[in-house]
C-alpha cells in the first residue's frame, strides 16, 4: 500500500511542483543571459551606459533572488497545506477510511515531500551558481570539493568522500525533521476543539523554542568544558559538524513521526 | 452469527458537551437500518467513530468482532456527508484510486453507473455540479462489495428527483448478505427502504426497532411516529 500512497501524493504535488522548479531553471538562465549582455556595456567607455548596465544588472538579481526565495516558499507552503488538507481536511474522511497502516501513510508523505524539498533546493544551488558566474561543468567537482554542504560545515582537514557523502546525509536528516515537525505540529493543533490553524502554529513554535533551548545548552556544556579560542568556536558551530547534525536529524526525526503516528492511530479527531 | 456493530457503553465528549452517552447497541447482518434523529442528535458522531475517524471517550465498538483499524475499514464502505474527493482528480482517477485500495471495488459497476448518469470519465470533478458529485460519491461507496455499508445523510440537500435516484442505487446495488446503515432525518423519503429504525436523541438511543413492527404496534407510519415522537 506504501507504493500506492506515494503514487497518488506524487500525482497530487507533481503538476504544480515540477513547473515551479521550471520556473526557477527559466529564471536562472533568462538573469544569466541578461547579466552577461550587461556586463559587455559595464566595460564601455560611455559612464551612462556603464552605470545603467550597472543598475540593469543589479535589479536583475535582486527580481531573480525574490522569484525564487517566493517560488521555494510557495512551493513549501502548498506541501503544508496539501497535508493539512488531506490528512485533516475533508479529504482526510477518504484518506483515514482507506484500509492502509497509519505508518504506510505518514512514510509515502514524508518520502515525496522531502524529494520536492531536495529537489527544489539542488535546483536552486545549481541555479545561484549559474547566476553567479560559476562554471556549471564544475558544477560537481566543486560540491566534492567544497565545504558547505546545505547546512553541514566540512573542515578542510576532514574532506574525503566519506565525509561530503555523510554531510549530505546529515543535511537530508535536517530536512526529514523539518517536515516531520510540521506534521507533527499540524497534528497536535487539529486535537484542539477550536482554531486548528492557530494552534498548529504554536505547536511549530514552542517545538522551534524548546530545541533552541536544548541546543543552547548543549553549545554552553561545550563552551564551559573548552579549552581556548578553537574550543570557543567548537561552542558555536558543533551543530555544523556532520556527527551531532546526523544524529540531531535522526533524533528529532524519530520523535515528530512518534508524534504524528500517535496522533493519527490514537487521537484522530476529525470533528 | 454474531452482529456486525456492537457498541457497549459507547460515549463521546466534546469539551464538556456530552454527544453521545452510553450508547448500547447491535446492528444485525443483511438489515437496511434507518439512524434516525433530529440534528445534532448524534448520528454523524456514532458513524465516525465507527469508521475510526474519531476515538470514544469510554465504552467500546466493535465492527465484525474487532475495534476499528485497517482490518475493519476494508468491510466498511461509508459515505460522508460532505465532498471527501480532491477537486482536481477526473472520475476516471477516482475510479482508480478505489479500485488500487479496495480489493472489493467493482469497477465496472461504477462504469455501469456513472454511465448511467452520462457522467463521462474525463469530466473533473470540480466541474460536476453539487448533486453529481455526491451522486459520484454515492457510486464509488455502493461499487464495493462491503459488509457494511455506512451512508451518512445521503438524501440531505438534494433535489427529490435525485432522492429516488439515490434510495434506488442503494437498493439495487448492495451485497445482499451485508448490512447498509443510512442516517437520516427525512425519515418519509426513506422509510420504504427500511428493515429496522433506531431512534437517536441527544446522545442516546430512544428505540430501536423493526420498521414493520412499529407500524403495527403504533398503527401509524415511521415517519408520523418519528414526528411525535421527536415534536418540540
Amino acid at each position: 500500500m506504501l507504493g500506492k500512497l506515494m503514487k497518488y501524493e506524487w500525482k497530487a504535488s507533481w503538476k504544480l511542483l515540477l513547473p515551479a522548479n521550471l520556473v526557477i531553471v527559466c529564471l536562472s538562465v533568462m538573469t544569466w543571459i541578461a547579466n552577461n549582455v550587461a556586463e559587455q556595456s559595464l566595460l564601455s567607455e560611455d559612464r551612462l551606459d556603464g552605470l545603467l548596465s550597472g543598475i540593469f544588472i543589479l535589479v536583475m538579481m535582486l527580481s531573480y533572488a525574490l522569484s525564487v526565495i517566493t517560488v521555494f516558499v510557495g512551493g513549501a507552503i502548498y506541501l503544508i497545506y496539501r497535508f493539512y488538507t488531506s490528512t485533516y481536511g475533508d479529504q482526510g474522511y477518504l484518506l483515514h477510511t482507506l484500509p492502509v497502516d497509519k505508518h504506510h501513510i505518514i512514510v509515502a508523505k514524508a518520502l515525496v515531500s522531502a524529494f520536492w524539498i531536495l529537489m527544489m533546493a539542488l535546483v536552486i544551488y545549481m541555479s545561484a551558481w549559474l547566476v553567479c558566474g560559476g562554471d556549471t561543468k564544475d558544477f560537481f567537482g566543486e560540491i566534492f570539493g567544497g565545504h558547505w554542504y546545505l547546512p553541514i560545515y566540512v573542515s578542510e582537514e576532514e574532506l574525503n568522500v566519506f565525509t561530503v557523502i555523510m554531510a549530505i546525509v546529515a543535511a537530508v536528516a535536517g530536512v526529514f525533521a523539518k517536515i516531520m515537525q510540521v506534521a507533527a505540529s499540524i497534528s497536535l493543533g487539529q486535537l484542539s476543539a477550536n482554531h486548528k490553524v492557530m494552534a498548529s502554529f504554536g505547536f511549530y513554535i514552542a517545538f522551534r523554542v524548546l530545541q533552541s533551548m536544548l541546543e543552547g545548552m548543549i553549545s554552553v556544556l561545550i563552551i564551559m568544558f573548552a579549552d581556548g579560542a578553537e574550543g570557543l568556536l567548537n561552542g558555536f558551530m558543533w551543530h555544523y559538524s556532520w556527527e551531532p547534525a546526523l544524529i540531531i536529524g535522526l533524533l528529532y526525526s524519530t520523535l515528530f513521526y512518534l508524534i504524528t503516528w500517535h496522533v493519527m492511530e490514537h487521537r484522530l479527531n476529525l470533528e | 452469527m454474531a452482529p456486525i456493530v456492537q457498541c457497549m457503553g459507547l460515549t463521546k465528549q466534546y469539551g464538556r458537551k456530552t454527544a453521545l452517552n452510553q450508547v448500547c447497541l447491535n446492528l444485525e447482518r443483511g438489515r437496511i437500518i434507518g439512524l434516525l434523529g433530529p440534528n445534532g442528535s448524534g448520528k454523524t458522531t456514532l458513524i465516525k467513530i465507527m469508521n475510526g475517524l474519531l476515538r470514544p471517550t469510554a465504552g467500546e465498538i466493535l465492527v465484525g468482532g474487532i475495534r476499528p483499524g485497517v482490518e475493519t475499514k476494508a468491510h466498511i464502505s461509508y459515505l460522508p456527508e460532505r465532498t471527501y474527493l480532491q477537486p482536481q482528480m477526473k472520475v476516471m482517477e477516482i475510479v482508480e484510486y478505489f479500485r488500487d485500495f479496495y480489493p472489493d471495488f467493482q469497477v465496472e459497476r461504477a462504469y455501469d453507473m456513472l454511465a448511467r448518469l452520462q457522467i463521462q470519465p474525463y469530466e473533473r470533478l470540480k466541474n460536476l455540479s453539487k448533486g453529481m458529485k455526491e451522486k459520484v460519491q454515492l457510486i464509488l461507496v455502493m461499487s464495493r462489495n462491503a459488509d457494511l455499508y455506512v451512508l451518512d445523510e445521503p438524501i440531505a440537500g438534494v433535489d427529490p428527483a435525485s432522492r429516488d435516484y439515490i434510495l434506488h442505487t442503494i437498493v439495487a446495488n448492495y451485497n445482499r448478505n451485508a448490512t447498509i446503515l443510512l442516517s437520516t432525518h427525512l425519515i418519509a423519503d426513506v422509510e420504504s427502504i427500511l428493515d429496522e429504525v433506531v431512534f437517536i436523541r441527544q446522545g442516546s438511543i430512544l428505540l430501536q426497532a423493526g420498521a414493520e413492527q412499529i407500524r403495527r404496534n403504533e398503527g401509524k407510519s415511521v415517519d408520523r411516529f418519528f414526528r411525535e415522537v421527536f415534536a418540540c
